[in-house]
């Protein structure tokens, strides 16, 4: 697989494609930074630029890998979002890092809804894990809103992390569960929004 | 993008990396013989540098082949290329068999010395560097045979380090 078999994937805000050379300082400087505390971070200049060619390298080995999140108005990058197993895991991860100055506008959550999505859909996985430090409450949290629960049965990476069971493919159909990711990012999207309908109580 | 290069001496095929060549891979790179590397490491760590290996390519436009036989390609039995983490620094050439038995046959040397004029005729790279253990010896003998000149100048990375230069009017190291 080389980079133009990277299908290009696109949200309302954004688009997510294959990590390019050009976007390397981005993600040097995230994981250079104590952001990446929850991911074995702060790496050294070594480790980040080995780690940058990893994530391209594995999408050939495992025919899924990481997105470059951009922003489709400004074609800025904002974080990667996608799929993750390298030696050792024993699942298929979902994962996502957003770079610390562009947090808390809800990308994480629509990068993540729609890889997501992807690997249901055209990759056929029936089920992934994200494997989280248990400190890390912001992706606890975000795991949780996208409607994945602690699944203490399932093994983790050296148990240190703890791991969340995204729901399955048939319960992200046309659920309460997906409307309400969708509601929320449309929130995100404009903080106006108010959801069709009329209030009942 | 240039990830698909294939090189093929009278006896080797230097082709791009595949998945099913992990496992040997890290068995080498878990092992003694990766002393000489900076290893042995874990296995999930061998995961990374496999993986980065791949990335290389996308990363600088150039990077590191399997090594094979020219009987049999889907068998790789080392990796021979170039290296460059930094672009600050000449692109490093680099070679290693990842069994001691396919030793002191010339392989290595004659996949670095495909290598190097691959970088020097159709990269058009000025200046390589090597870097190799002074207690390496099979190693040492492959860098001087390809020419390359010692150069105290040059960083090292691992310890007790010799890093050699080569340019285009290196000659040597033909098979």
């Amino acid at each position: 697989m080389t980079t133009t078999d990277i299908p290009t994937l696109e949200t309302a805000r954004l688009r997510l494609s294959a990590p390019e050379a050009q976007d390397y300082p981005d993600f040097k400087a995230t994981f250079a930074s104590y952001r990446a505390r929850f991911m074995g971070g702060p790496l050294n200049a070594y480790e980040t630029w080995m780690l940058y060619a990893a994530e391209i390298g594995h999408w050939q080995i495992r025919g899924f890998g990481m997105w470059m999140v951009h922003l489709k108005d400004s074609d800025e990058t904002v974080g990667m979002a996608g799929g993750w197993q390298p030696a050792k895991w024993p699942e298929r991860e979902v994962a996502w890092i957003i770079w610390p100055d562009r947090a808390g506008r809800g990308f994480a959550l629509e990068a993540t809804q729609r890889v997501r999505r992807y690997f249901y859909e055209s990759c056929g996985w029936d089920t992934a894990v994200s494997y989280l430090d248990p400190k890390d409450l912001q992706s606890i949290r975000l795991a949780e809103r996208l409607g994945a629960e602690r699944d203490r049965e399932a093994a983790t990476v050296d148990g240190n992390e703890v791991s969340y069971r995204h729901p399955a493919p048939a319960r992200l159909r046309d659920s309460q569960l997906a409307h309400g990711i969708e509601m929320e990012i449309q929130n995100y999207i404009d903080p106006l929004f108010t959801p069709k309908g009329w209030a009942l109580d | 993008m240039t990830d698909r290069v294939i090189l093929r001496t009278d006896r080797l095929t230097l082709r791009p990396f595949r998945a099913p060549d992990f496992d040997t891979y890290a068995a080498y790179y878990t092992g003694p013989r990766a002393a000489f590397v900076g290893g042995p490491v874990s296995r999930a760590e061998a995961f990374t540098k496999f993986c980065a290996m791949i990335g290389h390519w996308q990363m600088r436009g150039f990077g590191r082949f399997a090594i094979c036989r020219v009987e049999d390609d889907t068998l790789a039995f080392g990796h021979a290329g170039l290296l460059q983490l930094d672009t600050g620094l000449p692109p490093e050439l680099t070679w290693t068999l990842w069994h001691g038995e396919d030793e002191g046959q010339g392989y290595a040397r004659e996949a670095a010395t495909a290598v190097r004029d691959y970088a020097f005729t159709q990269l058009g790279l000025p200046v390589l560097t090597a870097l190799v253990r002074r207690d390496n010896a099979a190693s040492l003998r492959v860098a001087e045979t390809l020419g390359g000149v010692e150069d105290a100048t040059l960083p090292t990375r691992f310890g007790d380090e010799v890093a050699f230069r080569f340019t285009p009017g290196t000659t040597g190291g033909a098979a």
